[in-house]
């Protein structure tokens, strides 16, 4: 008897262990070889503007006053429908055309107060309705290279005409003023935070040339996967430097399909989760487990 | 039918040139401090502190106390369209916003009123960050029914007139 009950335990744990081994590379195959894998990385970009829009839009006392709580539930609704039909090839197109009725009728009312994120996903999403299968689309592909091109070189323009980078100005404030992870170089200068500070300067000089670069290499038609491997850190790194994460999955949901990559399912379940963290922000999780660790 | 036409190299040519204009006008509105550098699709955000726009409005004999608008008052619906959180920083405050203000807050009409905007902005070398005014509504009443108000917005001023609706006066106690 006591004998028998390890031994029928053991063997439960190998049959579920067993059963797991073979589950999780089934999954993985079929994901590959159905084509969501291709079609992924638009839905985890639609996904990303819901998780964006959504929280702002039942915080907005204008928004809710203008629309009232039960229709944006329902555009919202709209929206995870449409991130979850464009994976499948039958509805990604018509998955395309359903996000754009809460893109016309909630986001773009208020076109003067909405991020930066929604923009670019404004510039790139609904463009995919004009092709019937546009993760096939070489010229879906170039016209989301060349506006992710652009977009890298007007944030770097805009930090130089901002003039709060070439001195680490930006940075400093940011060490001072900012969320925790936001201060998270703020150890390597000391006296005023917002004073010169090379450590600071170097940060922003960084940021610069990095945004620059990026820029160019996408608009010179770079295909190299590892080129796209180190900008997927960078953006992830930038996305915790800066407690902001939903931008960068968009970002690189999109490159994915610049490079004609798909989303691996790893990829796309860590775009998720991170959607999801942002949602309690970084910052505050960090500053969780510092008081429990304090 | 649409794959087959080669409309769509213009849609996304077009697209492209519209994006760089856009982007464009954005750096200039940035330079000229016209608009919330965080807003309106430039990608100029992280490149100052966020404006965080605040309103009091103030009685003119009452300068001590300013009196609250509520976020999804009608005053903030009335440039919902426009200019919600006054991206546009140097624009000016419509007539429809302080109708209806006084629509909303009757006990008030008749009172001189300043409306007050400030914001935050990096100014000065070395730079630094510092909440400063933004600009002001300033409200004076003629009589019962008109009110004349001043626009103060980035050195411009502009001076019109507005009459409450006959709706409105009819209601007032």
């Amino acid at each position: 008897m006591r004998s028998s009950v390890p031994h029928t335990a053991d063997h439960t744990s190998d049959r579920v262990s067993e059963k797991a081994e073979s589950f999780f590379p089934r999954l993985w195959r079929a994901y590959d070889e159905s084509g969501v894998r291709d079609r992924a990385p638009l839905a985890i970009a639609i996904v990303s503007v819901l998780f964006q829009q959504f929280p702002q839009w039942v915080q907005s006392a204008d928004k809710v006053a203008l629309y009232g709580p039960l229709p944006l539930e329902l555009f919202a609704v709209g929206i995870l429908v449409s991130a979850v039909l464009a994976a499948s090839a039958r509805t990604s197109r018509v998955a395309v055309a359903i996000f754009i009725a809460p893109a016309v009728f909630v986001i773009l009312p208020g076109w003067t107060a909405i991020a930066n994120h929604t923009w670019l996903a404004l510039w790139t999403i609904p463009v995919a309705v004009l092709f019937r299968e546009w993760w096939k689309s070489d010229l879906y592909s170039f016209y989301l290279r060349a506006t992710l091109g652009i977009v890298m070189i007007a944030a770097f323009s805009q930090k130089i005409l901002a003039g709060t980078y070439l001195n680490g100005f930006y940075i400093g404030y940011l060490g001072a003023n900012g969320a925790t992870t936001e201060r998270m170089f703020s150890f390597l200068c000391s006296g005023d935070p917002t004073g010169p500070c090379v450590f600071n300067q170097m940060i922003g000089i960084f940021i610069l040339a990095w945004q620059l670069i990026v820029g160019v290499l996408l608009l010179l038609g770079l295909n190299s996967l590892i080129f796209l491997a180190i900008e997927i850190g960078f953006l992830l790194g930038a996305g915790v430097f800066a407690d902001e994460m939903n931008f960068q999955v968009l970002n690189i949901a999109l490159l994915c399909i610049v490079f004609r990559f798909g989303m691996p399912l790893w990829l796309a379940a860590l775009s998720i989760a991170l959607l999801v963290i942002h949602l309690f922000s970084i910052s505050a999780l960090v500053d969780l487990v510092l008081s429990h660790a304090g | 039918m649409l794959d087959n036409i080669d409309i769509r190299k213009w849609i996304i040519a077009g697209l492209l040139i519209l994006h760089i204009a856009w982007l464009g006008n954005h750096m200039r509105w940035v330079a000229n401090g016209e608009i919330d550098s965080w807003k309106l699709g430039g990608y100029a955000m992280y490149t100052g502190p966020r404006p965080e726009v605040r309103l009091r409005v103030y009685l003119e004999n009452r300068p001590d106390t300013p009196i609250l608008v509520k976020k999804g008052s009608r005053y903030y619906l009335a440039t919902y369209f426009t200019n919600i959180e006054r991206a546009f920083r140097c624009a000016d405050v419509p007539a429809a916003a302080l109708l209806a203000f006084f629509d909303e807050n009757r006990g008030l009409i008749g009172s001189n009123l300043a409306f007050i905007y400030s914001d935050q902005r990096v100014v000065g070398d070395p730079p630094s960050i510092k909440r400063g005014m933004q600009g002001m509504v300033i409200v004076t009443w003629q009589d019962t029914q008109t009110f004349t108000y001043t626009n103060r917005f980035c050195g411009n001023e502009h001076i019109a007139s507005a009459t409450l609706p006959e709706g409105l006066f009819a209601t007032l106690p």
